[in-house]
């Protein structure tokens, strides 16, 4: 008796075994991608997905329903490490003319908005550059571009000095593609300390995010054909 | 203690749940019922997230194939999952109507609703029958861009495709408009509430769906006790009150004070309480599954989870 029953119970084991497996997929990787190589991002992704962001605004900001498009959202436009999008997360929009309000969210912690507000601004850039990237080159207006580096740019560049002659080293395209994703903010860190270098740098490439999620494209046409005339 | 029959232990073997009961009759099943302790469950088809597209030739199969993984009969299927275009063509939102070509894609929509053959339905109708389940709502989300001959195209769609009737999250304005569809077509349409409590033309209170109520007697209400809860409604006290005019309840688990959705278990919505009060009852009120929390794993998982954490509370 006993010799017939064991391969049966080892059979059904088996069988209980392969039914479990699949049923319980621990990652949907069709839906989240593959882990990503940044682990801070990667918990920031999650993150967004766990608290349900994702289901409405998208997991890369393209929304479903009728949740406020975060992509094109001037709000996100403004927000700095949270200021703006944190406060909103914690208290939710209850007076709306649509049909179910934004929900609140005040029992996240400061980590857990961090998160939520890193993933937010990665995937907006992302999105944006492919946008502006796959937008049609036309020649922009290089009055209007000088006004927007005046106001946008001139704090850290001029035309007359860091930037002196680039008209005349890279064509158009090559300037707008420099304008969205410069090749200076790509430098590995150093193991040797320099504090002064690596708060320049840090600054340099939060201004440049900044600047990504808010570019029309009209801004980089014009810009890159002001930076075309230096010449 | 639980008897199996030869037929239901087979099916338990293959992984389908034995309270889907279905007979295969000629090559084809006759939708049954999927009752866990006398409530007949269902899913929004709103649940399953990683659908194809409107008009993919795969997504009515993806549909069933998940229906019948879940061993879950029935379904309130979204107009989006019929139509071969999202229903944010057909004006559910009011900022979708503000969209630079909404005019134009909402007449192609309305054109296409004019003219499609009634065998459109059919053919979609046949493949649920054929795999055993069945269509028992058809949501539409009924609003002002829709002109009466679409309403009534509407009303002969949700007949062909064998729904009972319609879920709508609508407004009251438009509910006004509908009784005169809902007595000619003798077909009864069942209110959808959020909980936007800052417009009184929403469905979000129990005065708004006792004003719709008091409208039509073929007016009927689609319970979603997530939103109703967060709305800080109490389900439980409006279930007694309105049994008799709640065709199914929307269940999910949120947070009061527009807290969020969360895993069945985790909010403030008395899942547990409802279901029960609908079992010791007997109400002839239909639980349909709806899955919109965040989760790592996919649909289809999330809404097994729901329905186990479903089957657990009735036990």
């Amino acid at each position: 008796m006993m010799r017939l029953l064991v391969p049966g119970c080892v059979l059904l084991f088996v069988a209980s075994l392969a039914a479990q497996t699949a049923t319980h997929r621990s990652y949907d990787t069709a839906f989240l991608g593959p882990p990503m190589a940044d682990p801070v991002l990667q918990q920031a992704k999650e993150t967004f997905v766990l608290f349900g962001c994702a289901y409405c605004h998208g997991l890369n900001l393209v929304s479903r329903g009728e949740a406020t498009d975060l992509m094109h959202s001037a709000l996100v436009g403004r927000d700095e490490n949270g200021n703006l999008i944190g406060s909103l997360l914690r208290a939710g929009i209850p007076q709306t003319a649509k049909l179910s309000p934004m929900p609140q969210f005040s029992d996240l912690s400061d980590q857990q908005i961090a998160a939520i507000v890193t993933w937010i601004h990665y995937a907006r850039r992302q999105g944006r550059y492919q946008e502006l990237t796959a937008a049609s080159v036309t020649l922009g207006d290089a009055a209007a571009g000088k006004t927007y580096f005046d106001g946008a740019c001139s704090s850290c560049h001029a035309i007359d000095r860091d930037l002196a002659g680039i008209g005349s080293k890279y064509d158009p395209a090559s300037l707008r593609a420099a304008i969205l994703d410069p090749k200076g903010l790509k430098v590995d860190r150093s193991f040797t300390v320099d504090r002064l270098k690596d708060k320049k740098l840090t600054a340099a490439q939060q201004r440049h995010h900044a600047l990504l999620e808010n570019y029309s494209v009209n801004d980089v046409a014009n810009v890159a054909a002001y930076l075309a005339s230096s010449r | 203690m639980m008897l199996y029959t030869r037929r239901e232990m087979a099916r338990l073997l293959a992984g389908i749940p034995v309270s889907l009961a279905m007979t295969r009759q000629a090559g084809r099943e006759t939708p049954g019922l999927t009752t866990v302790n006398g409530v007949v469950f269902g899913v929004e088809t709103f649940s399953f997230h990683d659908l194809p597209p409107s008009g993919d030739p795969k997504l009515i199969p993806t549909i069933i194939s998940n229906l019948r993984a879940l061993g879950i009969a029935e379904c309130e299927i979204m107009s989006g999952h019929i139509e071969p275009f999202p229903s944010v063509m057909t004006g559910w939102w009011v900022q979708s109507r503000r969209a630079p070509d909404f005019q134009r894609r909402r007449e192609e929509a309305r054109n296409w609703r004019l003219t499609v053959p009634m065998q459109y339905y059919r053919v979609i109708r046949r493949q649920f029958e054929d795999a055993g389940l069945r269509i028992y709502f058809y949501n539409v989300n009924f609003n002002e861009t829709f002109t009466d001959e679409e309403r009534d195209r509407t009303f002969e769609a949700a007949h062909e495709l064998g729904a009972e009737g319609f879920s709508s999250s609508t407004v009251l304005t438009e509910a006004r408009r509908l009784v005169p569809f809902v007595d000619r077509h003798k077909m009864f349409v069942a209110m959808h509430n959020h909980n936007n409590l800052s417009d009184p033309d929403q469905f979000a209170t129990p005065q708004s769906f006792e004003t719709a109520l008091a409208m039509s007697k073929l007016f009927y209400v689609t319970l979603d006790i997530g939103h109703f809860t967060a709305g800080n409604n109490d389900p439980v006290t409006f279930i007694r009150r309105h049994h008799d005019r709640i065709k199914n309840i929307h269940v999910r688990d949120r947070k009061r004070d527009n807290g969020p959705n969360r895993p069945f278990g985790q909010g403030d919505t008395p899942i547990k309480e409802v279901l029960g009060l609908i079992r010791d009852n007997r109400y002839p009120i239909r639980a349909y599954l709806e899955y919109e929390y965040g989760s790592f794993r996919s649909s289809l998982d999330e809404v097994k989870a729901c329905f186990e954490y479903c089957k657990d509370a009735l036990d």
